[in-house]
């Protein structure tokens, strides 16, 4: 829908971004999932009661319960607060890896594609910090044979979409491909990754505000953010372990805006905070 | 001086267009041949991932400015502010 202008001010050229770079159309487009809870995409969206199901959901039902989410890759060690059934049998990293590669070459063939993207918005994982097997790929490759800890479920995604000449987006907080293993084989496949976590909400004001605070020169004391959500994702985030990736997220991005190294008597004694609450009754 | 902001939204319907954009734009950076790190789509990401060395930008803005001059430079047009 956005324009894009393109010469001088004053020429009145801003045609449609979609007009004057080649993207692929949303009608050409098939989706699949993979989810450790079974429900079809229409049972998924008309429990979340996201979207109006008279309005929005039941004139799409038909594609919406064709779409079935694949058995996942999922380790509850790094999402402690999920658990579903429709999750690929126990097995080695290494045999997981290989069953979400198999899958995506089925998918391919199934739905006739000739290109496919992997985007990742899983919930968040427990907080990693990269180690010595995230450090090139072959260090990757060995602690993907070794069923090693560093290893969690969300790389084998991402190993497995490169491997595959696949781009992956990471949309979630988690480590994923934020390691130099990662951008060597996305290098070496000739494939863009981008991440990560979507910055939809409340980062999203702080990244328009504090440039506005900066802009005008107003010193800033704190600030004091609070994130109350009650749907699956505030659920998962419940847990320590997930909520510390999260915050590490949401944290950066002041200090990189306001540079207190340049402003000390503007920005350089801010207090910064960021919670997060997992209150049910705001799903 | 005190700004209050009381945002209450859902969060996938922010979400699924960010979604949208990412998937047909990875696949466009695909095709037009850019592999590795695409800081260019740091406008999407509450944390950019970025090559070694290179400087993290946030604010939403500039990142927009970012993401639109490398369009431009994929249609052969000059950058803009």
């Amino acid at each position: 829908m956005s324009t894009i202008r393109l010469g001088n001010r004053g020429e009145d050229r801003a045609p449609l971004v979609r007009d004057v770079v080649p993207l692929a159309g949303i009608d050409q487009l098939v989706f699949g999932a993979w989810d450790p809870v079974a429900d079809t995409a229409y049972d998924a969206a008309v429990r979340c009661g996201v979207l109006d199901r008279l309005t929005h959901i039941e004139p799409i039902a038909g594609e919406l319960k064709g779409i079935e989410p694949m058995p996942a890759a999922f380790d509850q060690n790094y999402v402690r607060r999920l658990d579903g059934p429709n999750v690929k049998p126990g097995g080695s990293k290494r045999d997981l890896a290989e069953a979400l590669r198999k899958d995506i070459r089925e998918f391919r063939a199934a739905h006739s594609c000739d290109r496919l993207v992997v985007i990742c918005c899983a919930s968040t994982e427990i907080f990693l910090e990269p180690g010595p097997a995230h450090q090139d790929a072959g260090a990757l490759e060995a602690a993907i044979d070794a069923n090693d800890a560093s290893i969690p479920p969300s790389m084998l995604y991402a190993y497995a979409a490169l491997r595959e000449g696949l781009p992956f987006i990471n949309g979630a907080p988690s480590l994923t491909i934020d390691v130099p293993a990662m951008a060597e084989l996305a290098g070496v496949a000739g494939v863009p990754i981008a991440g990560k976590d979507f910055k939809s909400g409340q980062t999203l004001v702080k990244t328009v505000l504090a440039p506005m605070l900066k802009a005008r020169m107003l010193g800033l004391r704190g600030w004091y953010s609070t994130n109350i959500l009650g749907n699956r994702d505030g659920e998962v985030l419940d847990d320590p372990d997930s909520s510390r990736t999260k915050e590490q997220a949401k944290l950066g991005v002041l200090g990189h805006m306001l540079q207190p190294g340049l402003y000390p008597q503007l920005y350089g004694d801010v207090h910064h905070r960021v919670r997060i609450s997992y209150y049910p009754p705001r799903g | 001086m005190q700004i209050k902001v009381d945002f209450l939204c859902r969060d996938s319907i922010l979400a699924a267009p960010l979604v949208f954009d990412l998937v047909l734009f990875a696949d466009l950076a695909q095709r037009a041949g850019l592999a590795g790190v695409q800081g260019w789509l740091s406008f999407y990401f509450k944390s950019p991932q970025l090559l070694p060395g290179a400087h993290a930008e946030h604010d939403l803005f500039i990142q927009r400015a970012e993401l639109e001059n490398t369009l431009r430079a994929l249609m052969g047009e000059e950058a803009r502010p």
